[in-house]
């Protein structure tokens, strides 16, 4: 209890790393609701990836250019790998999602490709870089150790912006997950708001990444949401529940790693995939109990009698 | 995205008096297809204001292709399709899917479902307001699907879908009411009960019906207009003329042959 | 036999620029894959495929 309390006080020396730790963890899945929905889920393992890609390109630039960062601010260093993140994760997830569209190939191909070309790529960028060293190769692997007041802040400000777009525009782009049909005879621009999901979800990745890497990323999009989606019955409870999954577990997972001096993002990563363990197999238990059960969402659907 | 009035599905006819007789949608030599190659071309149809037409024909022959057209999904490959309607309006189709199309994964209520055809009434960055749930209430009433409104979408059977689905057909207050095999994956009594449905909301509303549907035995007790799909040629009339013995046998014959 | 050059330009990209030779490889695949992507949009576009 005592590592609790001092996680908690407002002096805590890695306070930054929790808050954001914490943040990523209610952000992530709210955008993992549109992934696991539209059945996207290699998606989320090939974008986070494909981002931190991104980070070690960008990180690699001053090196291609012969320039020198090393005795400059950090805050550099640190925009110009959100900039790269961005960047290379809003181009892959656009063109993805136009060869989706197109019907070209295996989608399953074209995500697994992807996911070992960049993975393999970011081993030959921080192979030749010495910025390397500063920590990029930790970040990779999801520790989370120091966050300077201006990563927390413009963290905090992009998450909000995509909590704020998601509000405004849930049922657009719900509408447009659910029944493009529909969308069309009530005449939505389905391209322009399949356009912004995408948006929201590479947007969301990009900041995850830069914050507690791509394996994280990858675990607070998918886990929560689809162990949320094993109670939910609505999707305001699919929503919230997979929100509050992601940030609980983010600090729970924080206070075992601080109390077992464990990497953090792993350990965030197992304490998700137990949760999603227990919530299956509470699922599987409580019919064969014959208590009610929540609603059972097969991928075939139940018939009821008409 | 309608603002301005327009006749609700509860009044029949426009304002200016027209009759049923006018066509509400005319085929102008179309051709549909894929990537520029057609499937079917020559169309040159016109649906009446307020019938109840049947577009029939074989798994392949086109029917889909035809109302992914009519509905924009896709361009036509030639020709035209001509809307007539009354001050300029845009055309609203309410339009009814097979429920096979819709995935299951999605935790929505059939409520949820329903008031998406309230969507293109209701602006971005707004939430559909009491007046429009309300609205969405009805249509689910008119449905006799209000029993069953709150329960998971994905659960209920296959005819209880439908139900939810034309309730969110009509929530759009459409022009044209555009079903895609409403019987497909339906008991047959079920079915039955639907098409009675279906030319029920048609006699009281006056709603332009369109129904795709393989299904002759069903449609021919209810469709006024008949559009046969068959073997790339397109036939066109009412019951009436279609289903006589000899014009029967000349079709049947053209399939032998 | 494109899998076959790449795997050898890997390496040999590898050797040169002393780079890991896994992920030397795995990117040479990606870029052949690339190639052979674009080849075969430009070719249909020409009729050829």
């Amino acid at each position: 209890m005592e590592s609790l309390r001092q996680i908690l006080s407002p002096n805590f020396l890695l306070r930054n790393s929790v808050y954001t730790s914490v943040l990523i963890g209610f952000a992530c899945p709210l955008v993992g609701v549109f992934l696991v929905l539209r059945r996207l889920i290699f998606m989320g393992v090939a974008l986070p990836q494909i981002s931190s890609t991104g980070v070690a390109a960008a990180l690699s630039l001053p090196l291609w250019l012969g320039l020198d960062l090393s005795g400059h601010d950090s805050q550099i260093t640190h925009v110009l790998a959100f900039a790269g993140s961005i960047m290379f994760t809003l181009i892959a997830i656009l063109a993805l999602a136009f060869l989706e569209r197109r019907g070209r190939g295996q989608p399953e191909g074209r995500l697994g490709t992807a996911y070992v070309v960049a993975a393999a790529l970011s081993i030959l960028l921080l192979s030749k870089n010495r910025y390397a060293e500063l920590g990029w190769l930790d970040l990779m692997k999801g520790e989370i150790i120091t966050v300077s007041n201006f990563d927390l802040a413009l963290t905090a400000i992009a998450l909000a912006v995509v909590l704020v777009v998601l509000g405004l525009f849930h049922k657009e782009l719900m509408l447009v997950s659910f029944d493009r049909t529909l969308a069309v005879t009530l005449r939505k621009n389905v391209v322009f708001w399949d356009a912004l999901t995408y948006l929201l979800i590479g947007f969301t990745v990009s900041m995850a990444v830069l914050s507690v890497g791509p394996l994280i990323s990858f675990g607070f999009l998918l886990v929560p949401t689809l162990t949320a989606h094993l109670f939910a019955r609505t999707m305001r409870q699919f929503t919230v529940f997979a929100s509050l999954i992601g940030g609980v577990a983010s600090f729970i997972g924080f206070w075992i790693a601080y109390q077992w001096d464990l990497p953090v993002g792993p350990t965030d990563a197992v304490l998700l995939g137990i949760l999603y363990g227990l919530g299956f197999v509470v699922k599987t238990i409580a019919p064969l109990r014959g208590s009610s059960s929540p609603d059972q969402t097969t991928p075939d659907g139940r018939s009821q009698t008409g | 995205m309608k603002t301005n009035a327009h006749p609700a599905f509860s009044h029949p006819l426009p304002s200016d008096g027209r009759g049923t007789n006018e066509p509400i949608i005319t085929f102008d030599d179309l051709a549909i297809g894929y990537d520029g190659r057609a499937v079917l071309s020559g169309i040159s149809v016109a649906i009446s204001r307020s019938s109840f037409t049947a577009i029939l024909g074989a798994n392949g022959s086109g029917k889909s292709t035809l109302l992914k057209t009519l509905l924009g999904l896709q361009p036509p490959v030639a020709g035209q399709i001509e809307i007539n309607v009354p001050l300029n309006a845009p055309l609203i189709f309410g339009y009814v899917p097979q429920t096979t199309e819709l995935d299951p994964l999605y935790p929505l209520t059939g409520f949820d479902v329903a008031l998406m055809g309230t969507y293109g009434r209701v602006g971005p960055w707004r939430f559909p307001p009491h007046n429009e749930r309300e609205f969405v209430h009805d249509c689910l009433r008119a449905t006799a699907a209000d029993g069953f409104a709150q329960q998971k979408f994905s659960r209920l059977s296959g005819g209880q879908k439908q139900r939810i689905l034309i309730a969110r057909a009509l929530a759009t207050r459409p022009d044209v009411l555009v079903l895609d095999e409403p019987t497909a994956g339906v008991d047959a009594a079920a079915a039955r009960a639907l098409l009675e449905f279906i030319s029920q909301i048609h006699a009281e509303r006056k709603l332009t019906i369109l129904l795709v549907t393989h299904d002759l035995s069903l449609v021919r007790q209810h469709a006024q207009q008949i559009i046969w799909l068959h073997q790339g040629r397109i036939l066109h009339g009412t019951v009436a003329e279609l289903f006589t013995p000899e014009r029967m046998a000349e079709i049947f014959e053209m399939e032998v042959g | 036999m494109t899998r076959r050059c790449a795997g050898v330009l890997g390496l040999y990209a590898a050797y040169r620029f002393d780079l890991p030779a896994g992920a030397a490889i795995i990117c040479a695949l990606g870029a052949a894959l690339l190639l052979c992507g674009l080849a075969s949009v430009f070719l249909k576009k020409k009729n050829i495929l």
